[in-house]
């Protein structure tokens, strides 16, 4: 046996100050990276995240295209991530932000403690958050066979049946984590052909536990208590099936965590948020958008962290 | 072999040495049947980062539900951990299952606070509606330990029954008890299950949610 792992242990709160040269909002890749170049430019610099340092690293199984891991598991890099922001001098608070002010240079936050930090420079980096299919049946069996999280909950399905709804990256991602475990995968996917990496794809339909429905919607989740059923429909052919499940993985997209910025910064029709390609300057001077929540060709992790290098050198060389 | 990295040891070890006040008892309930796998590594993680705390963490190991001890400690399942400060033997602050991952941050966290006379971050005034409750109350909060989500759930539960002896408060394993998880039909965590089921809830909610489930309960 290897060594247990263990989650972050380095939580702590150390003294916050009203003021900071450098406040970033949200702890994922696009944040830490901000806040370690901030604090190596030497400003005084602040992570707000309201879960987990790391973000959605902690939600990932299994990292295979973050440089040069050839993998790493989510919630390790994620420590990692951590770790060196807070060792170059970052403070880390577990605060989310529910209230933003941007008014000339001066620019606060209000946390979701009633504090109220004002920063000299912004940087949002709230990423995004998984997308609905939208169905009704689909909120009322929330928590009740119907997932969002495989890491949290797939070891709850253990020899069952479940679906993995979604074509992209993270819906084949999770469908081989749970096969780990699961009886059977069923990926169900819109079109009639994958969008994740192909390395992934790859893996995917070369595991026996794993098929594909191609072309194929889930037009209604059904059950009393629980999951015990979908209702797929061909959308070539609209032929529908119904189909016994004992789970449902739902990966169909991610919608940008930019509410609290409408009204006050440009943004897409979906909520990205729009930033100089070259500075990552939102439409509100000193406030800058990285990572998955800004509009982007290409979310990855390292774009994220890319993202975050840039904006804090432009930050330090224009601000500072 | 350590079951810690060189690196979590110093981590953990430092930690110990900033953050430990009073003394802490951590008793660990086996079954000698009971040859799992998790059950085995949760005895030899207690003894390990009991060595890591310059003796303020006095581990004891105690076999079988029906000694005597685990009757006095109420504890009608294993592999259990109860946790109390020197002297008090309180008995309502418990982990089902063996709490590495993400839960490792939450055992740490609860000998932390117990060690430093329970002291809890919550706000005054939820504080005084805590201990104000006069009847039984008993929190289950069911994990896994590869949620990122469960741990705030675990240390607001914990907190209430630091705060009140009335709450009984256990961070429960689901997959090592999986007959108690499919009682409650749990297919996601955190889900916690207040009086054996009169209120269920599934996420993280804020301290004040789960006091009105509380007292929706009652």
């Amino acid at each position: 046996m290897g060594h247990l792992d263990i989650g972050s242990i380095f939580k702590q709160e150390s003294d916050v100050r009203d003021t900071y040269d450098c406040v970033i909002i949200g702890g994922g890749p696009g944040g830490l990276t901000a806040g370690i170049y901030a604090a190596r430019g030497g400003l005084a610099t602040l992570v707000l995240e309201k879960g987990v340092e790391g973000g959605t690293l902690n939600f990932t199984p299994v990292i295979e295209n973050y440089p040069p891991y050839s993998s790493i598991v989510g919630m390790e890099l994620a420590q990692k991530w951590s770790e060196h922001a807070e060792r170059m001098g970052v403070t880390i608070l577990h605060e989310g932000v529910v209230e933003v002010s941007f008014f000339g240079e001066n620019l606060t936050v209000k946390t979701d403690q009633g504090r109220t930090i004002a920063g000299k420079t912004i940087v949002i980096s709230t990423g995004s958050s998984y997308r609905l299919l939208g169905l009704p049946s689909e909120r009322r069996l929330a928590g009740k066979g119907v997932s969002y999280c495989a890491l949290c909950d797939g070891a709850l399905f253990k020899n069952k049946k479940v679906a993995v709804v979604g074509g992209g990256s993270s819906a084949i991602d999770e469908a081989l984590y749970l096969a780990q475990t699961a009886g059977s995968v069923t990926v169900i996917h819109r079109r009639d052909q994958l969008r994740a990496e192909k390395a992934l794809a790859d893996k995917a339909f070369q595991n026996p536990k794993i098929r594909f429905y191609w072309d194929t919607v889930v037009v209604d989740i059904e059950g009393e208590q629980s999951v015990e059923s979908l209702l797929l429909e061909n959308v070539k052919t609209k032929e529908r099936a119904r189909e016994p499940f004992d789970g449902v993985f739902i990966y169909v997209g991610l919608d940008p965590s930019s509410g609290c910025f409408k009204g006050v910064l440009d943004m897409t029709e979906d909520g990205f948020i729009i930033a100089d390609p070259h500075t990552l300057e939102t439409s509100v001077k000193r406030v800058f958008a990285v990572g998955d929540v800004r509009q982007k060709e290409v979310r990855q992790i390292v774009t994220a962290a890319a993202d975050g290098a840039i904006a804090a050198s432009f930050i330090i060389k224009k601000y500072f | 072999m350590p079951l810690l990295k060189e690196k979590d040891q110093q981590a953990v070890r430092e930690r110990f040495a900033k953050e430990l006040k009073n003394p802490v008892k951590i008793n660990f309930f086996f079954s000698r049947e009971d040859t799992s796998e998790e059950t085995r590594i949760t005895g030899e993680l207690m003894d390990e980062i009991g060595g890591l705390s310059e003796g303020k963490l006095d581990v004891e190991s105690i076999e079988g539900k029906d000694s005597e001890r685990a009757r006095r400690l109420r504890v009608d399942k294993m592999p259990a951990l109860v946790i109390y400060g020197d002297g008090d033997e309180r008995d309502n602050i418990r982990f089902f299952g063996l709490p590495a991952g993400h839960e490792f941050a939450t055992l740490l966290h609860t000998l932390i606070t117990v060690s430093n006379d329970y002291h809890v971050e919550l706000p005054d005034a939820l504080v005084e509606k805590v201990r104000a409750i006069d009847k039984p109350v008993k929190i289950q909060v069911f994990v896994t330990t590869s949620c990122p989500h469960c741990p705030p759930a675990v240390v607001v539960s914990h907190y209430f029954a630091m705060l009140n002896p009335m709450i009984t408060s256990e961070m429960i394993e689901a997959n090592q008890f999986d007959d108690l998880s499919r009682r409650y039909g749990v297919q996601s965590v955190p889900m916690t299950v207040i009086n054996e089921g009169k209120q269920t809830f599934i996420g993280s909610r804020k301290p004040e949610e789960l006091y009105n489930a509380i007292e929706k309960a009652l």
